[in-house]
């Protein structure tokens, strides 16, 4: 492992957690644990909650660092995915299990207030542009599913769009965002 | 479900988007699929691009509580068991009047003043060496690659922003001669000292006096001005710095150059 840690790549660090060494975890949470505690937040809408999901997402990754594999991506996506799966468990868990039905109504106006704040959010420009330049029901059903926590059939229905629809909306969105980003995804991919 | 089944939910999949059966679905179908699991990839990838400006700043407790879940020692998830740090080693009752040896500005001289103590302190090293020198070997190796990292000096001003206590070790003549951070459950930080560099062949090895045993926390190296992270077990009340040969010693085989007082509590 290099000397300077600041400057490992994810595999390297991956293999260094692996190893047991302590720093490489702490370098890991350096870099990613922002990101992951504000989308964690950025779901929950609380802080308790948000930092859970980090503390789980960092102390996951220590003990089950063989979960990464660096040949498939960036370490940050892997962490994110990890961080969003656990958030939106939680959303979905018993205790808002209650609130769904009126949460998948005010989807729509939540919807409103969702696209407004994530213009805000993304900090990165190519980013920003990338989602600006998709139709806007793909648009939409991304920001609703990412970064408000719906199920696609959630967006389906507060959009009286049928579930196909949404699905593949989504999925196309993504996979435009990807072409128009693709430069960028590798530049996380080090 | 089929491949085109499988295909049409990979982004509501990536986002978390679909019923918990349709996940497990879909993981099943990735389990074999290649072309499935490449274009999933590519999905997260977005996803954490659009992430990225969320961050946000972290309250220091969550590391200090990932930093405790994951400290050595702890029952984890793993199958294999981490390498133990090294044990407190036994040592003769004589060995006890460490503690209380007159600290030294300059540990050439004072090593050499102290020599009856240096070489009983050498005698039971070389009888524990034979065991110890292993774990040592893999510990000092550790602690190289901790030593002048900009990590270090980030998790110390991170360390520094929640509960902690600041160990100040002095010299002989009661001046300030290194700065320790201590987070509760062990983490710790050496961030600055005013001890002379040593030579190449040297190094500075810090310890912590548990139930009056030194016990090895690791080297700082020749050049005491670089930063370094190591952990303080529970139960130590004191630390100490010796000058030793390069590559370190299971036990002190100085005097101790530089020492100062763990407060009560400090460790969690």
């Amino acid at each position: 492992m290099s000397n300077d840690l600041a400057k490992a790549s994810d595999a390297a660090l991956s293999v260094a957690v692996a190893r047991w060494h302590p720093e490489a975890l702490s370098e890991v949470y350096r870099r990613n644990a922002g990101p992951v505690y504000g989308l964690a937040k950025r779901l929950l809408g609380d802080q308790a909650l948000a930092e859970e999901v980090t503390q789980e997402v960092f102390v996951g990754f220590w003990e089950r660092p063989e979960r990464y594999d660096p040949a498939r991506g960036s370490l940050r996506a892997f962490l994110l995915a990890v961080a969003h799966g656990r958030a939106v468990d939680m959303l979905r868990s018993e205790a808002s299990r209650r609130a769904r039905e009126q949460r998948a109504q005010a989807v729509v106006v939540d919807g409103y207030d969702l696209e407004q704040e994530v213009v805000e959010l993304i900090a990165n420009e190519r980013v920003r542009q990338a989602l600006d330049k998709l139709p806007e029901a793909e648009r939409t059903a991304i920001e609703l599913a990412y970064f408000g926590g719906h199920s696609y059939r959630d967006v389906a229905r507060a959009q009286n769009q049928p579930e196909g629809t949404v699905k593949s909306r989504i999925r196309s969105g993504l996979r435009r965002m990807g072409d128009e980003l693709s430069h960028l995804a590798q530049g996380t991919n080090r | 479900m089929t491949h085109d089944e499988a295909e049409t939910l990979l982004g509501a999949y990536a986002l978390d988007a679909t019923s918990d059966e349709e996940r497990h679905q879909v993981e099943a179908h990735l389990a074999g699929c290649p072309r499935c699991q490449a274009e999933l990839d590519a999905h997260r990838e977005v996803a954490a691009l659009m992430a990225g400006g969320l961050s946000d700043e972290v309250p220091a407790r969550v590391w200090e509580r990932v930093a405790a879940a994951t400290a050595p020692g702890r029952a984890t998830g793993r199958a294999t068991v981490p390498p133990p740090a090294l044990a407190p080693l036994a040592v003769p009752d004589g060995q006890r009047r460490l503690r209380h040896l007159p600290v030294a500005r300059r540990p050439r001289a004072v090593a050499q003043g102290l020599g009856v103590v240096a070489g009983l302190a050498a005698a039971v090293a070389a009888l524990v060496l034979g065991t110890e020198v292993g774990q040592l070997r893999s510990q000092v190796h550790r602690l190289q690659q901790q030593m002048g990292t900009a990590s270090i000096a980030n998790a110390a001003a991170l360390a520094a922003t929640g509960p902690h206590a600041t160990v100040t070790l002095t010299a002989a003549d009661g001046a300030r001669a290194a700065t320790v951070v201590v987070v509760p459950n062990g983490p710790a930080y050496w961030v600055s000292s005013t001890l002379a560099a040593l030579p190449a062949s040297e190094t500075y090895q810090l310890w912590g006096l548990v139930r009056g045993k030194p016990v090895s926390l690791g080297l700082i190296g020749p050049d005491p001005s670089r930063t370094g992270a190591f952990r303080v077990g529970a139960g130590a009340t004191k630390l100490m710095v010796t000058a030793e040969p390069a590559g370190g010693t299971p036990l002190p085989t100085t005097a101790v150059v530089a020492v100062g007082t763990v407060p009560v509590g400090a460790l969690g």
